[in-house]
C-alpha cells in the first residue's frame, strides 16, 4: 500500500491534519503580514508627527471645479522629509478611491481613518498606495515608516473633509 | 486581552500569534490575492486596536475578529468586482494560491492533496481551510467567518471531505500510467 492509497482511506480528522500541514507549507501567513500585525498596537502609543496640508486642488484651482473636471481632488501634505500626494476620486456609491504617492518613494504601513472607521493599506517600494471604499466625510491618514536608520516613524495628516 | 489593551506588547503579540492564522485563512477563503488579503488582515488588527477597550469578553474575541475580517473581505470584493466586471460563475473555482504552487511542495503526496483540494467547489475550499486552522475555530466562529448557518457546517464538512477523497482517487487514476497496476 503506498501513500496515496493511504490518504484516500484516511478518516476525516486525519485528512484535515494533512490539509493543515499543506496549508502551512503552501500558504502560510506571510512574514510582512505578521510583522505589521505585531506593530499594529504601536499606533496607540507612538507620538505622531503632523503632516500639514500644503495644497488642495479644490481651493487652489476652483475654476476646474466650475468646469466640472474637479471630480478628482488632489491634495498634498508635507512633513519633515516626506511629501504625501493624494488623489481622491468619488467611486459613485458615496465612497472615495484614494490613490497616493509618497515622496521620496518608500514603503509604509498606512491606516486611513474615516469617521470612526479605519482601513489599512500599504505603500509599495515605489511609494504608491491605493484604498477603495473610503467613506466620504472626515478623513485622516496615518503612516508608519521605517527610516534609514531603522527607527520607526509615525506621521499623521490633519483631519480633512473630503 | 486587558494587558494588550493597556499596551503590553507581549500580550498583544500573543493575541496576534493566536489569531493571525484565522484572519489569514478567512481572507484567503474569500479568494483574495496576497495584497488584498494583507490589507484585510491589517485592517482587522487596526480595528481591534481601536476597539479593544470596549471588548469586555475575551471569549467573544475570535467571533469579533472573524466578523470584522469577513465584512472587510466582502467590502474589498465589492470594490474589486466594480473594477473588474465579473460574475460569480466566471470566477475560477480554485482558491488562491493557484495550483502551480504545488511545485513548491517538497513531497509528491502534498502536491496530490493540493491538486485534489483545488478541484473542490469554492464553498468546500473555504470551509476546509477554516476547519484545518490551528487552533481550530468553533463552528460559531466558522459560521461567522464564512456567512454559513452553524447547523450546515457539520454536514457540509462531511460532504467536502468525501469530495476530497474521491478527487484524490480520481487523480490517482488519471495520473497512474497504464499498465502500472500490473
Amino acid at each position: 500500500m503506498d501513500e496515496m492509497q493511504l490518504m484516500t482511506s484516511f478518516d476525516d480528522d486525519l485528512l484535515l491534519d494533512e490539509l493543515r500541514r499543506v496549508f502551512g507549507a503552501i500558504d502560510p501567513v506571510p512574514e510582512p503580514v505578521r510583522a505589521a500585525a505585531r506593530a499594529a498596537i504601536e499606533w496607540r502609543t507612538i507620538d505622531a508627527e503632523l503632516a500639514a496640508l500644503v495644497s488642495d486642488s479644490m481651493i487652489d484651482e476652483p475654476l476646474l471645479a466650475v468646469r466640472g473636471t474637479a471630480e478628482l481632488r488632489m491634495l498634498t501634505f508635507e512633513a519633515s522629509e516626506l511629501t504625501i500626494e493624494l488623489e481622491a476620486e468619488p467611486a459613485g456609491d458615496d465612497t472615495l478611491t484614494l490613490v497616493g504617492q509618497l515622496v521620496p518613494p518608500q514603503p509604509a504601513q498606512i491606516a486611513i481613518r474615516h469617521g470612526s472607521d479605519v482601513i489599512a493599506t500599504q505603500a509599495d517600494e515605489r511609494g504608491r498606495f491605493v484604498a477603495c471604499g473610503v467613506g466620504a466625510g472626515q478623513v485622516s491618514l496615518s503612516l508608519r515608516l521605517d527610516d534609514r536608520s531603522g527607527a520607526r516613524r509615525l506621521v499623521e495628516t490633519a483631519w480633512l473633509s473630503i | 486581552m486587558q494587558l494588550a489593551a493597556a499596551g503590553d506588547r507581549a500580550a498583544w503579540n500573543t493575541l496576534v500569534e493566536r489569531y493571525e492564522g484565522l484572519l489569514w485563512g478567512i481572507a484567503r477563503s474569500h479568494r483574495l490575492d496576497q495584497p488584498s488579503a494583507s490589507d484585510v488582515v491589517q485592517t482587522t488588527w487596526l480595528r481591534l486596536v481601536e476597539h479593544i477597550d470596549r471588548l469586555r469578553n475575551p471569549e467573544a474575541l475570535a467571533g469579533w475578529l472573524a466578523a470584522t475580517a469577513r465584512n472587510e473581505c466582502l467590502r474589498v470584493l465589492r470594490h474589486q468586482s466594480r473594477l473588474i466586471p465579473t460574475d460569480d460563475d466566471s470566477m475560477p473555482v480554485d482558491s488562491v494560491p493557484p495550483v502551480d504552487d504545488a511545485r513548491l511542495l517538497e513531497r509528491e503526496r502534498d502536491a496530490e492533496l493540493w491538486r485534489a483540494f483545488a478541484t473542490l467547489p469554492a464553498r468546500c475550499q473555504s470551509l476546509l481551510r477554516m476547519l484545518a486552522l490551528d487552533p481550530a475555530p468553533s463552528y460559531e466562529e466558522i459560521g461567522t467567518a464564512l456567512g454559513m448557518a452553524v447547523g450546515s457546517i457539520g454536514p457540509t464538512r462531511g460532504r467536502c471531505l468525501e469530495g476530497l477523497r474521491s478527487a484524490l482517487t480520481k487523480l490517482r487514476i488519471t495520473t497512474t500510467p497504464p499498465g502500472s497496476y500490473g
